[in-house]
């Protein structure tokens, strides 16, 4: 009767450690395992970025930190208008002419070519904004395109959008200070900062 | 006297039945027990392993976790972040470089291909889109001979593109007119400006500033 007893009892423990327990647990194991072959490719592919990276920061390194603050000011991280507006005035300044009706307004899209040009950098947004600026300015033909020469090689890139010329008929007492004809020069100018 | 001879030659146990039957019941029996307990030990044995096998996973998996933590912090993720908006800025200042135009290169080529006899009184310099910028001018010139002249030296160069010359009118000291053309984009792009007019100063004449020296003025923060 004893055996009989404990041949039931080892059955039933036998089975329901089977059943309550191995199974359950072998099953788990498969997750476990599919996580650690993931985690097995991630570690893989972060070695494989480290070594990127380590390249690309060995090529950063080469890059002067004159270089870098060139590239800042050629593409600023913020607009800074108003010292746009002071540099242009001390600019044209040094020619003898000054910076008036200043009016400022975002960029219209003058069509698609950035997106187009981007390419790589994804179509849909510019990585850059734009602020386009209208102001006046007088002074002789000569003045003026050394202005514009100045204005074009400026190390903060600031594109021409519209130029109109006309001459000024001034008065023959402020005439006398001018050796040439004095025009009157209303620009549109854009200016791009990095987003 | 007693014989010693057994009288009968009937077995002795002749009248017990036999055990056979009790035993081979009995062997069946052992085995279903045996077998059980072989289940049993087996299925311990299976959870055992099983349990250490889990143990195993999971310190296997702990550790790819904190592996994969350090990697993420060797990766810097400011550093990341500094180099990453380093490359957006050169890529959008080749593009912003590559749209930017030089226009004292039209100025110029005004300078250059306006005849004598011909003045320019107003200017209206659009950029209309990407690629197409338009001109229009107002002028004067000497005689209508002068006007066909400019029109011819102004339609055989490749920078101001099908100029049109219209409202042509006498009066007295001259002849006004306007003209208005499109202006091929590429001979003002500043890039090519900039790249003709290093060429030309590849070997700068004696006394006069290197490029080095043509400082740029720094027009920004």
């Amino acid at each position: 009767m004893t055996r009989i007893i404990i041949a039931l009892l080892a059955f039933i423990v036998a089975v329901v450690l089977f059943f309550g327990y191995t199974r359950a647990a072998l099953d788990s194991t498969s997750l476990v395992k599919a996580d650690i072959d993931r985690f097995n490719e991630a570690l893989s592919k972060a070695r494989e970025l480290q070594e990127i990276k380590q390249s690309l920061l060995s090529r950063y390194n080469t890059f002067g930190s004159q270089d870098l603050s060139r590239l800042n000011r050629l593409l600023p991280d913020h607009v800074d208008n108003v010292r746009l507006v002071l540099d242009l005035d001390s600019m044209a300044g040094k020619y003898g002419m000054a910076v008036q009706n200043v009016i400022m307004s975002a960029a219209p899209d003058v069509g698609e070519e950035t997106a187009n040009v981007l390419g790589a950098l994804g179509a849909q947004e510019k990585p850059f904004d734009s602020l386009t600026m209208q102001f006046s300015t007088a002074g002789t033909y000569s003045d003026f395109v050394r202005f514009m020469q100045d204005l074009e090689t400026s190390l903060r890139v600031v594109d021409l959008v519209s130029l109109s010329i006309q001459q000024v008929n001034l008065p023959e007492e402020q005439l006398a200070g001018f050796t040439e004809p004095v025009y009157a020069y209303h620009l549109s100018v854009r200016t791009h900062w990095l987003k | 006297m007693d014989s010693k001879i057994k009288s009968s030659f009937i077995p002795k146990d002749a009248g017990v039945l036999s055990s056979k039957p009790s035993s081979k019941r009995s062997g069946s029996f052992d085995l279903l027990v045996l077998g059980s307990i072989i289940l049993f030990v087996a299925s311990v044995s299976m959870a055992i392993g099983v349990f250490l096998y889990v143990q195993f996973l999971d310190a296997s998996l702990t550790s790819r976790v904190q592996q994969l933590e350090r990697a993420r912090e060797a990766f810097e993720p400011a550093l990341i972040q500094e180099l990453t908006r380093l490359d957006n800025r050169m890529q959008a200042s080749a593009v912003v470089l590559q749209n930017h135009y030089a226009p004292t290169a039209l100025f110029r080529k005004l300078e250059e291909l306006t005849l004598q006899t011909v003045s320019f009184e107003t200017m209206d310099f659009q950029v209309v889109g990407p690629n197409s910028i338009t001109v229009n001018l107002s002028g004067r010139a000497r005689s209508v001979n002068s006007i066909a002249l400019q029109a011819d030296l102004f339609g055989k160069d490749a920078a101001i593109v099908s100029p049109i010359f219209s409202n042509i009118t006498r009066e007295q000291g001259g002849v006004l007119f306007d003209v208005s053309a499109t202006i091929n984009p590429s001979s003002i792009r500043y890039v090519n400006v900039f790249a003709n007019r290093n060429v030309r100063e590849v070997v700068p004449a004696e006394g006069q500033p290197s490029e080095e020296d043509n400082s740029i003025p720094l027009f920004a923060p």
